[in-house]
Protein backbone atom coordinates (compact mmCIF):
# COMPACT_ATOMS: atom_id res chain seq x y z
CA UNK A 1 0.00 0.00 0.00
CA UNK A 2 2.74 2.58 -0.18
CA UNK A 3 3.21 2.31 -4.32
CA UNK A 4 3.00 5.80 -6.14
CA UNK A 5 -0.27 4.22 -7.47
CA UNK A 6 -2.05 3.90 -3.98
CA UNK A 7 -0.24 7.30 -3.09
CA UNK A 8 -2.18 8.58 -5.67
CA UNK A 9 -5.42 7.77 -5.13
CA UNK A 10 -4.94 8.35 -1.47
CA UNK A 11 -4.04 12.79 -3.24
CA UNK A 12 -7.66 12.10 -5.20
CA UNK A 13 -9.71 10.82 -1.63
CA UNK A 14 -7.83 14.05 -0.17
CA UNK A 15 -8.89 16.41 -3.10
CA UNK A 16 -12.37 14.77 -2.98
CA UNK A 17 -12.80 15.80 0.69
CA UNK A 18 -11.77 19.60 -0.06
CA UNK A 19 -14.09 19.46 -3.11
CA UNK A 20 -17.27 18.37 -0.67
CA UNK A 21 -15.53 21.02 1.48
CA UNK A 22 -16.00 24.03 -0.79
CA UNK A 23 -19.31 23.44 -2.52
CA UNK A 24 -21.37 24.88 -0.09
CA UNK A 25 -24.58 25.35 -2.47
CA UNK A 26 -25.07 21.29 -2.98
CA UNK A 27 -27.31 19.57 -0.08
CA UNK A 28 -25.92 18.84 3.38
CA UNK A 29 -26.55 15.68 2.40
CA UNK A 30 -24.81 14.94 -0.55
CA UNK A 31 -21.46 16.83 1.19
CA UNK A 32 -21.76 14.49 4.30
CA UNK A 33 -22.11 11.63 1.55
CA UNK A 34 -19.37 12.15 -0.62
CA UNK A 35 -16.74 13.37 2.27
CA UNK A 36 -17.77 9.97 4.40
CA UNK A 37 -16.92 8.33 0.70
CA UNK A 38 -14.14 10.06 0.35
CA UNK A 39 -12.96 9.22 3.95
CA UNK A 40 -13.94 5.78 3.85
CA UNK A 41 -11.95 5.28 0.16
CA UNK A 42 -8.67 6.08 1.90
CA UNK A 43 -8.92 2.82 4.47
CA UNK A 44 -6.39 0.30 3.36
CA UNK A 45 -9.58 -2.01 2.77
CA UNK A 46 -12.12 -0.07 0.37
CA UNK A 47 -9.28 2.20 -1.57
CA UNK A 48 -8.64 -1.32 -3.48
CA UNK A 49 -12.01 -1.75 -4.73
CA UNK A 50 -12.83 -0.87 -8.09
CA UNK A 51 -16.34 -0.16 -6.75
CA UNK A 52 -15.79 2.63 -4.47
CA UNK A 53 -14.36 4.65 -7.85
CA UNK A 54 -17.50 3.74 -9.39
CA UNK A 55 -19.34 5.26 -6.43
CA UNK A 56 -17.30 8.33 -6.47
CA UNK A 57 -17.28 8.68 -9.78
CA UNK A 58 -21.61 8.60 -9.25
CA UNK A 59 -21.74 11.22 -6.61
CA UNK A 60 -19.87 13.41 -8.38
CA UNK A 61 -21.70 12.96 -11.55
CA UNK A 62 -24.97 13.26 -9.14
CA UNK A 63 -24.20 16.69 -7.84
CA UNK A 64 -23.98 17.99 -11.74
CA UNK A 65 -27.01 15.93 -12.85
CA UNK A 66 -28.90 17.60 -9.56
CA UNK A 67 -27.69 21.43 -11.25
CA UNK A 68 -26.52 21.33 -14.31
CA UNK A 69 -26.22 24.90 -14.31
CA UNK A 70 -24.52 25.28 -11.38
CA UNK A 71 -21.48 22.90 -11.58
CA UNK A 72 -18.46 24.06 -11.64
CA UNK A 73 -15.52 23.05 -14.41
CA UNK A 74 -13.73 20.87 -11.69
CA UNK A 75 -16.82 18.81 -10.94
CA UNK A 76 -16.83 17.82 -14.15
CA UNK A 77 -13.07 16.91 -14.00
CA UNK A 78 -12.99 15.39 -10.78
CA UNK A 79 -16.12 12.64 -12.72
CA UNK A 80 -13.53 12.36 -15.48
CA UNK A 81 -10.92 10.95 -13.27
CA UNK A 82 -12.95 9.39 -10.46
CA UNK A 83 -14.29 7.43 -13.99
CA UNK A 84 -10.92 6.94 -15.58
CA UNK A 85 -9.35 5.30 -12.50
CA UNK A 86 -13.05 2.91 -12.31
CA UNK A 87 -12.53 2.27 -16.07
CA UNK A 88 -9.32 1.18 -16.27
CA UNK A 89 -9.21 -0.81 -12.88
CA UNK A 90 -7.20 -4.34 -13.27
CA UNK A 91 -5.33 -6.20 -10.77
CA UNK A 92 -2.19 -6.04 -12.71
CA UNK A 93 -0.96 -2.89 -10.93
CA UNK A 94 2.01 -2.08 -12.85
CA UNK A 95 -0.65 -2.54 -16.47
CA UNK A 96 -3.50 -0.15 -14.62
CA UNK A 97 -0.62 2.66 -13.45
CA UNK A 98 -0.12 2.61 -17.12
CA UNK A 99 -3.16 3.27 -18.14
CA UNK A 100 -4.63 5.69 -15.31
CA UNK A 101 -1.21 7.78 -16.39
CA UNK A 102 -2.86 7.78 -20.23
CA UNK A 103 -6.09 8.45 -18.94
CA UNK A 104 -5.11 11.44 -17.28
CA UNK A 105 -2.93 12.66 -19.98
CA UNK A 106 -5.95 12.41 -22.50
CA UNK A 107 -7.71 14.65 -20.19
CA UNK A 108 -5.08 17.02 -19.58
CA UNK A 109 -4.45 17.31 -23.08
CA UNK A 110 -8.60 18.07 -23.82
CA UNK A 111 -8.70 20.18 -20.76
CA UNK A 112 -6.05 22.55 -21.96
CA UNK A 113 -7.21 22.55 -25.55
CA UNK A 114 -10.60 23.31 -24.98
CA UNK A 115 -9.66 26.27 -22.40
CA UNK A 116 -7.60 27.28 -25.09
CA UNK A 117 -10.52 27.52 -27.75
CA UNK A 118 -12.93 29.21 -25.21
CA UNK A 119 -10.24 32.18 -24.73
CA UNK A 120 -9.94 32.01 -28.56
CA UNK A 121 -13.60 32.34 -29.22
CA UNK A 122 -14.52 34.74 -26.33
CA UNK A 123 -14.03 38.18 -27.95
CA UNK A 124 -14.23 39.54 -24.48
CA UNK A 125 -10.86 37.31 -23.11
CA UNK A 126 -9.25 38.61 -26.34
CA UNK A 127 -9.68 42.06 -26.19
CA UNK A 128 -8.22 41.85 -23.09
CA UNK A 129 -11.55 43.49 -21.49
CA UNK A 130 -12.25 40.76 -19.05
CA UNK A 131 -8.96 40.74 -17.85
CA UNK A 132 -9.15 44.73 -17.46
CA UNK A 133 -12.19 44.22 -15.29
CA UNK A 134 -10.34 41.38 -13.04
CA UNK A 135 -6.76 43.21 -12.93
CA UNK A 136 -8.76 46.84 -11.34
CA UNK A 137 -11.53 44.54 -9.57
CA UNK A 138 -8.44 42.59 -7.50
CA UNK A 139 -9.39 39.97 -8.76
CA UNK A 140 -5.56 38.97 -9.81
CA UNK A 141 -2.65 39.01 -8.14
CA UNK A 142 -4.95 40.73 -4.95
CA UNK A 143 -1.68 39.52 -2.54
CA UNK A 144 0.44 41.46 -4.74
CA UNK A 145 -2.04 44.64 -5.16
CA UNK A 146 -2.29 44.85 -1.52
CA UNK A 147 1.07 45.51 -0.67
CA UNK A 148 2.27 47.69 -3.22
CA UNK A 149 0.55 51.36 -1.95
CA UNK A 150 1.36 52.81 -5.06
CA UNK A 151 -1.11 50.14 -6.71
CA UNK A 152 -3.05 49.77 -3.61
CA UNK A 153 -4.95 53.47 -4.20
CA UNK A 154 -5.67 52.51 -7.90
CA UNK A 155 -7.27 49.41 -7.26
CA UNK A 156 -9.10 50.26 -4.78
CA UNK A 157 -10.67 53.67 -6.13
CA UNK A 158 -11.77 50.80 -9.54
CA UNK A 159 -13.15 48.35 -6.96
CA UNK A 160 -15.48 51.65 -5.40
CA UNK A 161 -16.26 52.58 -8.50
CA UNK A 162 -17.46 48.70 -9.60
CA UNK A 163 -19.17 48.24 -6.81
CA UNK A 164 -21.25 51.81 -7.02
CA UNK A 165 -22.11 50.51 -10.82
CA UNK A 166 -23.60 47.53 -9.63
CA UNK A 167 -25.58 49.60 -7.26
CA UNK A 168 -29.30 49.98 -8.03
CA UNK A 169 -29.09 52.24 -10.41
CA UNK A 170 -32.03 51.63 -13.31
CA UNK A 171 -29.71 50.53 -16.19
CA UNK A 172 -32.27 52.53 -18.79
CA UNK A 173 -30.59 55.24 -17.23
CA UNK A 174 -27.20 54.30 -16.62
CA UNK A 175 -25.70 51.65 -19.17
CA UNK A 176 -22.15 53.00 -19.11
CA UNK A 177 -19.78 54.77 -16.82
CA UNK A 178 -16.19 56.01 -17.79
CA UNK A 179 -13.28 54.19 -16.03
CA UNK A 180 -10.47 56.76 -15.08
CA UNK A 181 -7.85 57.27 -17.65
CA UNK A 182 -4.97 56.89 -15.45
CA UNK A 183 -5.77 53.50 -15.36
CA UNK A 184 -4.98 53.21 -19.41
CA UNK A 185 -1.64 50.93 -18.46
CA UNK A 186 -3.65 48.44 -16.91
CA UNK A 187 -6.02 47.71 -20.16
CA UNK A 188 -2.30 47.39 -22.14
CA UNK A 189 -0.93 45.08 -19.94
CA UNK A 190 -4.35 42.92 -19.77
CA UNK A 191 -4.01 42.43 -23.76
CA UNK A 192 -0.62 40.87 -23.18
CA UNK A 193 -1.58 38.97 -20.34
CA UNK A 194 -4.49 37.33 -22.39
CA UNK A 195 -2.01 36.38 -25.20
CA UNK A 196 0.25 34.88 -22.28
CA UNK A 197 -2.17 33.39 -20.80
CA UNK A 198 -3.89 31.59 -24.26
CA UNK A 199 -0.27 30.75 -25.83
CA UNK A 200 0.71 29.39 -22.25
CA UNK A 201 -2.51 26.87 -22.13
CA UNK A 202 -2.17 26.18 -25.74
CA UNK A 203 1.96 25.20 -25.27
CA UNK A 204 0.87 22.59 -22.23
CA UNK A 205 -1.81 21.05 -24.59
CA UNK A 206 0.40 20.31 -26.73
CA UNK A 207 3.75 19.70 -24.69
CA UNK A 208 1.71 17.07 -22.73
CA UNK A 209 0.31 15.40 -25.93
CA UNK A 210 4.70 15.50 -27.23
CA UNK A 211 5.02 13.64 -24.02
CA UNK A 212 3.55 10.55 -24.57
CA UNK A 213 6.38 9.86 -27.24
CA UNK A 214 9.30 12.20 -26.47
CA UNK A 215 10.85 12.12 -22.57
CA UNK A 216 11.76 16.22 -23.06
CA UNK A 217 8.57 17.28 -23.96
CA UNK A 218 7.10 15.38 -21.31
CA UNK A 219 9.50 17.42 -18.46
CA UNK A 220 8.63 20.49 -20.37
CA UNK A 221 4.62 19.94 -19.83
CA UNK A 222 5.18 19.38 -16.08
CA UNK A 223 7.23 22.00 -15.37
CA UNK A 224 4.95 24.28 -17.47
CA UNK A 225 2.05 23.25 -15.79
CA UNK A 226 3.71 23.70 -12.29
CA UNK A 227 4.54 27.16 -12.92
CA UNK A 228 1.11 27.71 -14.75
CA UNK A 229 -0.21 26.26 -11.68
CA UNK A 230 1.59 29.10 -9.28
CA UNK A 231 0.19 31.69 -11.19
CA UNK A 232 -3.46 30.56 -10.66
CA UNK A 233 -2.32 30.33 -7.07
CA UNK A 234 -2.99 34.34 -7.67
CA UNK A 235 -6.59 34.38 -8.86
CA UNK A 236 -9.28 34.78 -6.44
CA UNK A 237 -11.24 31.73 -6.45
CA UNK A 238 -9.60 29.45 -8.30
CA UNK A 239 -8.15 27.10 -5.70
CA UNK A 240 -10.22 23.97 -5.78
CA UNK A 241 -9.75 23.64 -9.62
CA UNK A 242 -5.93 24.20 -9.12
CA UNK A 243 -5.95 21.39 -6.71
CA UNK A 244 -7.92 19.10 -9.57
CA UNK A 245 -5.95 20.57 -12.37
CA UNK A 246 -2.79 19.46 -9.94
CA UNK A 247 -3.79 16.14 -9.10
CA UNK A 248 -3.99 15.09 -12.60
CA UNK A 249 -0.73 16.70 -13.72
CA UNK A 250 0.56 14.38 -10.99
CA UNK A 251 -1.38 11.15 -12.48
CA UNK A 252 0.50 11.72 -16.00
CA UNK A 253 3.48 10.61 -14.09
CA UNK A 254 2.19 7.29 -13.30
CA UNK A 255 3.40 4.30 -15.37
CA UNK A 256 6.61 6.75 -16.19
CA UNK A 257 9.64 7.41 -15.39
CA UNK A 258 9.50 10.96 -13.85
CA UNK A 259 11.96 12.55 -11.47
CA UNK A 260 11.15 12.55 -8.10
CA UNK A 261 11.43 16.38 -8.06
CA UNK A 262 8.62 16.77 -10.06
CA UNK A 263 6.16 14.65 -8.25
CA UNK A 264 7.64 16.77 -4.88
CA UNK A 265 6.97 19.73 -6.93
CA UNK A 266 3.31 18.56 -7.38
CA UNK A 267 2.90 17.55 -3.54
CA UNK A 268 3.97 20.99 -2.29
CA UNK A 269 1.98 22.99 -4.68
CA UNK A 270 -1.08 20.96 -4.65
CA UNK A 271 -0.90 21.17 -0.62
CA UNK A 272 -0.52 24.51 -0.94
CA UNK A 273 -3.77 25.34 -3.21
CA UNK A 274 -5.73 23.15 -1.12
CA UNK A 275 -5.04 24.24 2.50
CA UNK A 276 -5.67 28.02 0.74
CA UNK A 277 -9.19 26.57 -0.70
CA UNK A 278 -9.93 25.18 3.18
CA UNK A 279 -8.79 28.30 4.71
CA UNK A 280 -11.49 30.35 2.55
CA UNK A 281 -14.03 28.13 3.50
CA UNK A 282 -12.83 28.15 7.49
CA UNK A 283 -11.95 31.61 7.59
CA UNK B 1 -8.70 1.94 -25.51
CA UNK B 2 -10.84 2.53 -22.28
CA UNK B 3 -8.30 5.03 -21.19
CA UNK B 4 -9.58 7.25 -23.74
CA UNK B 5 -13.40 6.94 -23.20
CA UNK B 6 -13.41 9.95 -20.22
CA UNK B 7 -11.46 12.45 -23.26
CA UNK B 8 -14.13 11.34 -25.38
CA UNK B 9 -17.13 12.66 -22.93
CA UNK B 10 -14.98 15.30 -22.05
CA UNK B 11 -14.94 16.71 -25.60
CA UNK B 12 -18.78 16.06 -26.44
CA UNK B 13 -19.66 17.76 -23.55
CA UNK B 14 -17.34 21.06 -23.88
CA UNK B 15 -18.73 20.86 -27.39
CA UNK B 16 -22.23 20.69 -26.83
CA UNK B 17 -21.33 23.61 -24.07
CA UNK B 18 -19.63 25.67 -26.66
CA UNK B 19 -22.54 25.07 -29.35
CA UNK B 20 -24.92 26.52 -26.69
CA UNK B 21 -22.76 29.59 -25.60
CA UNK B 22 -23.39 30.39 -29.17
CA UNK B 23 -26.77 29.01 -30.12
CA UNK B 24 -28.90 30.29 -26.79
CA UNK B 25 -26.17 32.54 -24.77
CA UNK B 26 -25.44 29.87 -22.13
CA UNK B 27 -22.73 31.55 -20.28
CA UNK B 28 -19.26 29.87 -21.02
CA UNK B 29 -18.20 29.72 -17.11
CA UNK B 30 -20.83 26.64 -16.81
CA UNK B 31 -22.08 23.26 -18.32
CA UNK B 32 -18.21 21.55 -18.44
CA UNK B 33 -16.53 23.33 -20.97
CA UNK B 34 -13.80 25.19 -19.44
CA UNK B 35 -14.53 28.79 -20.25
CA UNK B 36 -14.21 30.09 -17.21
CA UNK B 37 -12.00 33.70 -16.80
CA UNK B 38 -13.30 33.66 -20.49
CA UNK B 39 -15.77 36.80 -19.48
CA UNK B 40 -17.26 38.60 -16.25
CA UNK B 41 -18.81 35.64 -14.59
CA UNK B 42 -23.23 35.54 -14.62
CA UNK B 43 -23.25 36.41 -10.95
CA UNK B 44 -22.44 39.97 -12.92
CA UNK B 45 -26.04 39.65 -14.69
CA UNK B 46 -28.55 41.95 -13.05
CA UNK B 47 -32.25 41.18 -13.59
CA UNK B 48 -34.67 44.26 -12.98
CA UNK B 49 -37.96 43.85 -12.08
CA UNK B 50 -40.25 46.99 -13.12
CA UNK B 51 -43.84 48.13 -11.76
CA UNK B 52 -44.61 50.84 -14.63
CA UNK B 53 -41.54 53.28 -14.39
CA UNK B 54 -40.72 52.14 -10.94
CA UNK B 55 -37.51 49.56 -11.16
CA UNK B 56 -35.50 47.42 -8.88
CA UNK B 57 -33.02 45.09 -8.80
CA UNK B 58 -33.10 41.53 -7.38
CA UNK B 59 -30.12 41.11 -5.14
CA UNK B 60 -27.02 39.15 -6.95
CA UNK B 61 -26.79 36.11 -5.20
CA UNK B 62 -30.83 35.66 -4.26
CA UNK B 63 -34.02 36.31 -4.40
CA UNK B 64 -35.57 38.12 -1.08
CA UNK B 65 -38.63 37.11 -0.49
CA UNK B 66 -38.69 38.34 3.00
CA UNK B 67 -41.00 39.11 4.99
CA UNK B 68 -43.28 36.77 2.60
CA UNK B 69 -41.27 33.40 1.94
CA UNK B 70 -40.99 31.89 -1.53
CA UNK B 71 -43.85 30.83 -3.24
CA UNK B 72 -44.53 26.81 -3.56
CA UNK B 73 -43.44 27.10 -7.42
CA UNK B 74 -40.04 28.53 -6.58
CA UNK B 75 -38.46 26.83 -3.24
CA UNK B 76 -34.93 27.06 -4.12
CA UNK B 77 -35.15 30.50 -5.31
CA UNK B 78 -31.33 31.22 -5.15
CA UNK B 79 -31.13 28.42 -7.68
CA UNK B 80 -33.63 29.29 -9.73
CA UNK B 81 -31.41 33.04 -10.42
CA UNK B 82 -28.42 31.35 -10.50
CA UNK B 83 -30.16 29.09 -13.55
CA UNK B 84 -31.36 32.27 -15.31
CA UNK B 85 -28.18 34.11 -14.87
CA UNK B 86 -26.27 31.05 -16.49
CA UNK B 87 -29.14 30.45 -19.11
CA UNK B 88 -30.54 33.58 -19.91
CA UNK B 89 -33.01 32.76 -22.52
CA UNK B 90 -36.45 34.16 -23.06
CA UNK B 91 -38.13 31.00 -21.76
CA UNK B 92 -36.42 30.96 -18.70
CA UNK B 93 -37.03 34.41 -17.96
CA UNK B 94 -40.62 34.12 -18.64
CA UNK B 95 -40.92 30.98 -16.41
CA UNK B 96 -38.77 32.67 -13.42
CA UNK B 97 -41.13 35.27 -13.56
CA UNK B 98 -44.40 32.99 -13.48
CA UNK B 99 -42.98 30.34 -10.87
CA UNK B 100 -40.60 33.24 -8.52
CA UNK B 101 -42.47 36.45 -9.03
CA UNK B 102 -46.41 36.36 -8.33
CA UNK B 103 -46.58 40.07 -7.94
CA UNK B 104 -49.38 41.01 -10.03
CA UNK B 105 -48.33 44.36 -10.19
CA UNK B 106 -45.12 43.62 -11.88
CA UNK B 107 -44.88 44.97 -15.93
CA UNK B 108 -41.62 44.41 -17.16
CA UNK B 109 -38.62 41.58 -16.39
CA UNK B 110 -35.06 42.92 -17.80
CA UNK B 111 -31.90 40.65 -17.62
CA UNK B 112 -28.62 43.42 -18.24
CA UNK B 113 -25.36 41.88 -18.53
CA UNK B 114 -22.28 43.87 -17.26
CA UNK B 115 -19.13 43.92 -19.14
CA UNK B 116 -15.69 46.18 -18.81
CA UNK B 117 -15.86 47.67 -22.67
CA UNK B 118 -11.77 48.41 -23.13
CA UNK B 119 -12.55 50.25 -26.29
CA UNK B 120 -14.83 52.66 -24.17
CA UNK B 121 -12.76 52.20 -21.24
CA UNK B 122 -16.06 52.31 -19.53
CA UNK B 123 -18.02 49.67 -17.46
CA UNK B 124 -21.03 49.11 -19.94
CA UNK B 125 -24.08 47.37 -19.31
CA UNK B 126 -26.70 46.03 -22.52
CA UNK B 127 -29.96 44.46 -21.84
CA UNK B 128 -29.77 40.73 -23.14
CA UNK B 129 -33.47 40.12 -22.39
CA UNK B 130 -36.91 41.50 -21.24
CA UNK B 131 -40.28 40.07 -20.67
CA UNK B 132 -43.44 42.50 -20.67
CA UNK B 133 -46.64 42.21 -19.43
CA UNK B 134 -49.80 44.66 -18.66
CA UNK B 135 -50.34 45.04 -15.28
CA UNK B 136 -53.35 43.31 -13.35
CA UNK B 137 -56.08 46.10 -12.70
CA UNK B 138 -57.07 43.58 -9.41
CA UNK B 139 -54.13 44.21 -7.96
CA UNK B 140 -54.77 46.84 -5.82
CA UNK B 141 -51.71 47.89 -4.26
CA UNK B 142 -48.44 46.28 -4.48
CA UNK B 143 -47.61 43.18 -2.27
CA UNK B 144 -44.22 44.43 -1.88
CA UNK B 145 -44.21 48.18 -2.25
CA UNK B 146 -41.28 47.70 0.80
CA UNK B 147 -38.74 46.34 -1.34
CA UNK B 148 -39.06 49.09 -3.61
CA UNK B 149 -35.89 52.08 -3.88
Amino acid sequence: MSTPQAWQLRALCVVLLVFAASTARHPLEWRITMALGALLALTPWLIERRAVWWFLAASVGAAILFSPLSAANHHHLLLYMTAAIALTWSKDREHWAIDVGRASRGLMVGVMGVATLQKLLSPDFMDGSFLTFLLLDGGLGEVFWEHIPAFQGAISDAHKFFLWFADPIDPRRATARAVSARLMPVGTFAVVLAWLVVLGEGVIAALFALGAKFDRAELAAHVALLLFGAGLLFVRAEHVFLTTLLWLGAAVCLGRETPKLITRAYLVLGSVAACVALARVIL
Amino acid sequence: MRYMLPLAVLLVVASIQLARVHLVGQTRWRGGGFGMYTELHPNHTEVWVYRGDKPRQLDRPRVPFSPQPPPPTCQNPSERARELRALPTDAALDAFWADCLPDPTITSVELWKRRFDIERWAMVRTRVRSSERAASSSAGGSQREEDAP
